[in-house]
């Protein structure tokens, strides 16, 4: 490899420059393919009884993932690397779109459980046949976090690169846990995650205006901004008056964050995690209050609004507005 | 005769001011309290030195006769209206404090209200009671 002397380098400098990881280009992704995705993940969550016995798993395996009841986690990536390939990996990581992936955290209560993924009683959840070939090797557990949708692709590339000197897997989330779904097919999935979910404002600006009767702008009187950040869509919403659910005399905030899923193999979703809710009683006519809210769990104000937005993005997407022809 | 009457008058003016401020309290908090909780008790808080007030009053000057209570010279009188205008400052500071967003969660308006009570409502009741109250008792004795 005539490039090998310069990793340790990019990797240097990826550990001086802490933005480094976020320039990541989309060059070292295997271009997206639903049908061998969808091809090899069934084959393997079918059999996921037997996965251990199969010899021919890392070759069968290696664009799919055995997450749990609820699907994979939407952003999370785990690697366990021998420590000789560290440096190479890291230095493959600054090119892929991952947000940061560092070694995984003792104090961390999720990624705890990675921290030693060859000792104890067993591999972790997920490492299930993976980590056998790294077994009497001195290993580097790594945490992290991909744009959305683009965590198949991660660990693909890193197993790819790695052969049998790593183990990347997605973490897996229990049944039920998600927030609301919308489906999507293959090409929308790739419209919205290539696009870093941009072709999903627009809708969903026409679709607050609509709700609240009021334009999305963010003044004086109201918060109303909506960004296509990091791959996903987030909304922070702050209008006086019950413009978002109808509560009279209240002002309403909520936060929202639209992204590509992909919790199994061969399914698509459009996740609409809606993460705050809350009000504060307080005359519309004066200026926006910044504190004292109260936050509401559950409420179904709250989960109207939101069935309201994710019916209009419903119609963009059924039209061809995002991901069609 | 005519220092009673200003006892009285006194002691109405201090009983409807008071009624005036809860009322007023109670309609303004209204639109600005999301807790149903936490307006509940903002408004009690209040309530213990409105109710001594009310109680006094009403047997100082609601009878016939009426109480002549122990003099009292100008400096006392003095005193007490300072501690009234104290009062009402207070809770108009504490008001005005959350209006503007010093007080920023309705979580703390029972505890503000309560201060400025403790600190001045208490003070100045102990006066109102020695004006009225208190007196009658001692010259029985």
């Amino acid at each position: 490899m005539p490039d090998l002397s310069i990793r340790p380098f990019a990797a240097a400098l990826c550990l001086a420059v802490p933005s480094c990881g976020i320039a990541q280009s989309l060059s070292d992704i295997t271009p997206f393919d639903p049908e061998v995705m969808h091809r090899t993940a069934r084959y393997c969550e079918r059999h996921w009884n037997e996965i251990y016995d199969d010899p021919r798993l890392s070759e069968l395996c290696v664009g799919s993932f055995v997450c749990g009841d609820g699907g994979c986690e939407t952003g999370t990536v785990i690697a366990v690397v021998a420590r000789s390939r560290e440096e190479e990996m890291r230095a493959l990581l600054a090119r892929l779109p991952v947000e940061d992936m560092t070694p995984c955290d003792p104090g961390d209560p999720y990624e705890r459980q990675y921290v030693d993924p060859l000792g104890g009683d067993g591999a972790p959840f997920g490492f299930n046949g993976q980590t056998e070939k790294l077994e009497g090797r001195e290993v580097v557990p790594y945490c992290g976090k991909t744009l959305p949708g683009y965590e198949a692709d991660v660990v693909v590339a890193l197993r790819q690169m790695g052969g049998d000197d790593i183990a990347a897997i997605r973490r897996g989330i229990g049944a039920g846990a998600m927030p609301a779904q919308l489906r999507l097919t293959a090409p929308q999935f790739a419209a919205i995650r290539d696009a870093g979910a941009l072709p999903l404002r627009a809708p969903l600006v026409a679709a607050l205006e609509t709700a609240t009767g009021l334009p999305c702008e963010t003044t004086a009187r109201q918060t109303c901004a909506v960004t296509a950040e990091r791959g996903r869509l987030k909304a922070r919403l702050l209008f006086p008056d019950g413009a978002l659910t109808g509560r009279a005399g209240h002002w309403e905030e909520a936060y929202l964050e639209l992204y590509p899923t992909n919790p199994s193999g061969d399914l698509y979703e459009l996740s609409v995690d809606m993460p705050i809710t809350a009000i504060r009683r307080w005359p519309g006519d004066r200026r926006k209050p910044v504190d004292g809210f109260q936050s509401l769990d559950r409420d179904a104000g709250f989960a109207a609004f939101r069935q309201g937005l994710m019916s209009a993005v419903s119609d963009a997407l059924e039209d061809g507005r995002i991901g069609g022809e | 005769m005519y220092q009673r009457s200003a006892r009285a008058l006194f002691a109405l003016l201090v009983v409807i001011v008071h009624v005036a401020f809860v009322s007023f309290c109670a309609v303004y908090l209204q639109s600005r309290i999301t807790k149903i909780e936490t307006y509940v008790s903002t408004i009690a808080v209040f309530l213990p030195v409105f109710g001594i007030y009310v109680g006094v009053v009403v047997k100082s000057v609601g009878l016939g006769k009426g109480p002549r209570g122990r003099k009292v010279s100008g400096l006392f009188l003095a005193l007490m209206s300072i501690l009234f205008v104290a009062y009402v400052a207070g809770n108009g500071f504490v008001l005005w404090s959350y209006e503007t967003g010093f007080i920023g969660s309705e979580d703390l308006l029972p505890a503000a209200v309560s201060l400025v009570e403790s600190a001045f409502g208490g003070f100045f009741t102990t006066l109102f009671l020695t004006l009225f109250g208190q007196g009658q008792d001692a010259e029985r004795d």
